[in-house]
């Protein structure tokens, strides 16, 4: 089926909507309320299209495609209309982009660099409301600057079903607030923050951490759970700063996590910043430590295909045995996007034909004279008498024998996820201070 | 846009012989030199610095200075980034903290100007959107015996006196 917008012909499912058409088609359509993932709910009344045929205006997150429908977009009847719903969106607004960490990537601003340009008609003082407040699990909220869009309510009481956020007061007065004593308190709180299109709610972890316009973005795969959820990664390098991940946010996925993340999940990125201080590891002395009798590997199950295939081939070289044991916690998955397997990549250990075999690998280990451990967390803690330990480590760890290597933001690579989807990341520009694992193996080889 | 055909100068007899635009050259140099040597006080030119200039004015772009709001003499500067944005040089640091007095909600933790990396093309006070950083200090030598002491911090962009009558920030 095809409809003409713009005078361009696209194509379309019928009965889709018109704006769901116009967003996967990259065409400008300005909306607040509208999500893809929390469906239509029409109070913003921003995507304004002129349909032919029709006399009035109309909304197009509430318009459904036919055939031979002619919509326009982008004519100076609409965007004239666009402004004045804009200007009254705008209205109270305290205009403080300067500490409003959504500069940059708020849509207030787009659209009014986009069609508004307009000196505001407000001739009474604007009205004021609460500012910086905290809502609990590291939201904050700003009601001053808020639209009523209503995405963040619908968030709670749609998807989460814990309704904590809700709109009180009418007219100039309505405002986002909750319960008194009742803060936001739920794993996936922390979406409100990536929905709202505006800078009414901020996370208090990314909190004047950064301008935006400073960040650099890694599409990358959050490594929290077996779920996979898709990320991008933020991060910058500046002149008076090393390279530090600010934040992850979820990248639209509609197969896994649509377009949230989990709390744990999103704020993982911390540890990917902690630096790893290993003694200089001499690659003579492992080579040495290789030649032993009895030898066994623990390989992560969150390392991605590819650093597994080189372990396995390494393995073979020098006659290991090695397993791989997944991080099961039951008390983390949920019915939603948390699973209890907390390792990455299990699906594909398996598919690798690993060994995950718990009993085994304690036989083997109790043999071992030397165990190489390939980032695996179950290994980092303990400390063995008659073993020699050698890790292979993303993160801090003690021992004597550590060789510190890239962590997943310094990596490409594919991850199968628990429903067995393969998908690919990728790592941020910069080359992490320790190797790869990949190039390390090849020294070894 | 069309095309505009410039006429080009230079084509006439008299110009091609060049001798005229010498001629006329040389009676101003030789004008600059006669009153010169009548009259050496009126040389525009200064022994610095035993000799300071007179006539720096508010608009001189000299070394910056972080304002104060009228209100409370506290710090005008809310941490937007915009001067750091707008450096070409990227000699601004900036480090952004929650403030916790209730004034405002920002402010700078950490404020560095490297003069040495600075050009004083004044965007950082062009961008600004709260009046927070100005050049109006008049101060057009600076001082030092090694690096550091070419980065101002916070406290000593804070403490530089304005020569302009606008001493604090007119950020609404």
């Amino acid at each position: 089926m095809k409809i003409i917008v713009d005078n361009n012909p696209i194509e379309c499912q019928e009965g889709a909507l018109l704006i769901d058409v116009l967003l996967d088609n990259n065409i400008k359509i300005p909306h607040f309320c509208y999500h893809q993932d929390l469906g239509a709910d029409g109070n913003c009344r921003m995507c304004m299209v002129e349909i032919k045929g029709q006399k009035r205006p109309q909304v197009a997150c509430d318009t459904f495609v036919c055939e031979g429908l002619e919509v326009s977009t982008n004519s100076a009847s609409i965007n004239e209309v666009k402004r004045s719903i804009l200007e009254l969106e705008l209205l109270n607004h305290p205009v403080d982009c300067p500490i409003c960490d959504q500069a940059g990537e708020c849509k207030l601003q787009d659209y009014y660099m986009d069609f508004g340009l307009y000196e505001s008609h407000l001739s009474t003082p604007k009205t004021k409301k609460s500012k910086h407040i905290d809502l609990g699990s590291n939201v904050m909220l700003d009601q001053e600057r808020c639209v009523l869009c209503a995405r963040c309510t619908r968030f709670t009481t749609d998807i989460t079903k814990t309704g904590e956020l809700g709109i009180i007061g009418r007219g100039d007065q309505a405002r986002v607030a909750i319960a008194p004593g009742h803060p936001l308190n739920n794993p996936y709180a922390m979406n409100v923050v990536e929905l709202c299109p505006v800078g009414a709610l901020t996370s208090k972890d990314f909190r004047f951490q950064q301008r935006v316009w400073f960040l650099d973005s890694a599409k990358s795969i959050c490594h929290g759970c077996s779920r996979g959820c898709n990320i991008i990664i933020d991060y910058n390098e500046t002149k008076y700063t090393s390279e530090k991940i600010h934040r992850f946010r979820a990248r639209r996925n509609n197969a896994i996590n649509h377009s949230f993340l989990c709390d744990y999940g999103r704020l993982s990125y911390k540890e990917l910043n902690e630096k790893i201080i290993a003694a200089p590891c001499n690659m003579e002395t492992l080579k040495e430590l290789l030649q032993a009798e009895k030898k066994v590997a623990l390989a992560s199950p969150s390392l991605s295909l590819e650093q597994l295939q080189s372990i396995q081939e390494f393995c073979k070289n020098y006659k290991i045995e090695l397993f791989s044991l997944p991080y099961i916690d039951e008390s983390f998955g949920d019915d939603w996007l948390k699973t209890n397997d907390k390792s990455a990549n299990f699906a594909g250990v398996k598919e690798l034909g690993i060994s995950t075999c718990q009993d085994d690998f304690n036989s083997s280990f109790e043999n071992a004279e030397i165990v190489l451990n390939f980032d695996h967390a179950l290994l980092k803690q303990q400390v063995f008498k008659d073993k020699t330990l050698v890790h292979f480590t993303a993160t801090p760890c003690e021992g004597e024998f550590v060789f510190a290597i890239a962590n997943f933001a310094h990596e490409n690579g594919t991850l199968i996820n628990c429903e067995g989807v393969r998908q690919e990341f990728f790592g941020t520009k910069y080359k992490s201070d320790a190797p790869r694992l990949r190039e390390l193996l090849e020294e070894l080889r | 846009m069309g095309t505009r055909i410039v006429e080009r100068h230079g084509n006439t007899f008299k110009e091609k012989i060049y001798l005229p635009a010498i001629f006329s050259g040389m009676k101003s140099t030789l004008k600059h030199f006669t009153d010169n040597l009548s009259d050496a006080s009126n040389i525009p030119t200064l022994c610095y610095p035993e000799q300071k200039p007179t006539d720096i004015t508010p608009r001189y772009r000299g070394v910056h200075r972080l304002t104060h709001r009228k209100e409370d003499d506290s710090i005008a500067c809310v941490a937007c980034f915009m001067c750091a944005t707008a450096c070409p040089a990227k000699c601004i640091e900036i480090v952004a903290a929650e403030r916790e007095d209730g004034v405002d909600e920002k402010m700078p933790k950490v404020f560095n100007i490297d003069l040495l990396e600075c050009v004083f093309c004044g965007y950082c006070v062009e961008a600004c959107p709260c009046d927070a950083i100005r050049m109006d200090s008049g101060i057009y030598s600076v001082i030092g015996d090694k690096r550091e002491d070419f980065i101002y911090n916070k406290a000593k962009l804070l403490s530089i006196k304005g020569i302009s009558k606008e001493e604090y920030s007119l950020a609404k």
